[in-house]
């Protein structure tokens, strides 16, 4: 009797886990949207940031997500080509493939420092676009 | 001629990430340089991060972000390992096929939801829940533990249950023959079979743990105190990244590429690992 009864306990408890998993997606979409929807106006799109809109906020964000994509979708793209079509079965397209999973997963902030490194840090200082600090 | 372009190009394209990989370790191994040679491996012991009055130099220490990193993760994990698991367990064994496809669809839509706005509804939602009941100030180390619990618990499900559902049916209904009850053929036939699948997942749901930056600056508190209590706020690496990053100069600087080159070697490492070691590489 007593395996039938710990069977139950762990189904309900596996039960339950689900139900709060389904309980904070609804808690946050909830609060989203309600948040979200009753403070949406049209002016809400036709105006600045500094006049309590979003607008400039949004053609940021799409002007950013464009430009990335149209740097990363070409090379993206035939980094696949490549794999598939040239380098099919070789070591070297099994290990560009291992890689590039891994690459996925690092950490944003980690790319952002590098970026800023080659970027931003050479323009800050005086010696012009592409110093290198070595 | 064409041909030979397009080829050269996709062989460029491919080889890319290898190189990115080498470009970021480099970049970030050259910066962090003179806090290497300033503070070597006792960075990672030193509590004091002060720059000094004329912005020249300072101590840093990287101590203090460093284990606001390991134990808001290790809260997230604490709490996301069970729940994650008993999720997959209701989607693989306990959901009819309806349910579990419509729960399915909810914890994946959970994981698609940017970590931002896990780190609002956290700050302005979950904070003043936890003050009441734990106390504390309401964003610190714990409310930023638990929303990252939150965060990873979905990812982990997914690939948990596409773990358990590689479990070959033979194998389930010969266990139900025996008279097996379900929770014995999760824990002796389901378990082992999708072992390393599980443990991958845990894995890479820390390697994510590790490196969120957006939930966890807007609940940890951000300020470089060490942590006495569950609830007191401190920072992580990335949240100290991203907020000092711009107005840090020379030395300071030098440590903050210091610590994103330790958070990259670690999280490349924890990431391969799972990779690699647990999840395997399917063919194709």
């Amino acid at each position: 009797m007593n395996r039938l009864i710990l069977n139950k306990v762990i189904l309900v408890l596996s039960t339950l886990s689900a139900i709060i998993g389904i309980s904070f997606l609804f808690w946050i979409l909830a609060t989203l949207s309600y948040k979200g929807i009753t403070s949406i106006t049209w002016s809400t799109f036709t105006n600045d940031l500094v006049n309590g809109g979003i607008r400039n906020l949004l053609v940021g964000q799409f002007t950013m997500a464009i430009l990335a994509s149209v740097i990363a979708v070409p090379i993206g793209m035939m980094a696949g080509i490549y794999l598939r079509e040239y380098g099919h079965g070789s070591k070297l397209a099994s290990v560009i493939r291992n890689l590039s999973d891994v690459m996925m997963s690092a950490p944003s902030i980690v790319i952002g420092v590098f970026v800023y490194a080659i970027l931003v840090a050479g323009t800050m200082a005086t010696q012009g676009l592409w110093h290198w600090p070595l | 001629m064409g041909g030979k372009l397009f080829r050269n190009f996709s062989f460029f394209s491919a080889t890319l990430s290898f190189f990115l990989l080498i470009g970021i370790f480099a970049i970030l191994f050259t910066y962090a340089q003179e806090a290497l040679a300033e503070f070597g491996f006792d960075f990672l012991l030193s509590e004091t991060w002060e720059a000094d009055e004329d912005d020249e130099g300072g101590i840093f220490g990287g101590y203090i972000p460093i284990i606001g990193t390991l134990l808001s993760t290790l809260i997230a994990m604490t709490i996301a390992v069970p729940l994650a698991m008993g999720i997959a367990i209701f989607l693989t064994e306990v959901a009819s096929v309806n349910i579990a496809k419509s729960v399915s669809v909810a914890i994946e839509l959970l994981a698609a939801i940017p970590s931002i706005i896990y780190g609002m509804w956290g700050l302005f939602y979950f904070a003043p829940i936890v003050q009441s009941t734990v106390g504390g100030n309401g964003v610190g180390l714990l409310t930023a533990g638990i929303v990252l619990a939150i965060m990873i618990i979905p990812f982990m499900a997914a690939i948990t249950r596409d773990a358990m559902n590689t479990t070959p049916h033979v194998l389930k209904e010969s266990a139900y023959t025996m008279g097996a009850t379900k929770f014995e053929v999760i824990k002796d036939v389901i378990l082992p079979y999708s072992k390393g699948g599980i443990i991958g997942s845990i894995i890479l749901a820390l390697g994510r743990a590790l490196g969120e930056t957006m939930a966890v600056a807007f609940l940890i508190g951000s300020v470089m105190s060490t942590v006495k209590h569950v609830t007191d706020p401190t920072t992580s690496i990335p949240v100290l990244l991203a907020n000092n990053f711009a107005e840090a100069e020379d030395l300071e600087m030098s440590s903050m590429y210091y610590l994103a080159l330790i958070l990259f070697v670690v999280s490349f490492a924890i990431i391969s690992t799972a990779k690699f070691y647990f999840l395997g590489r399917k063919p194709k």
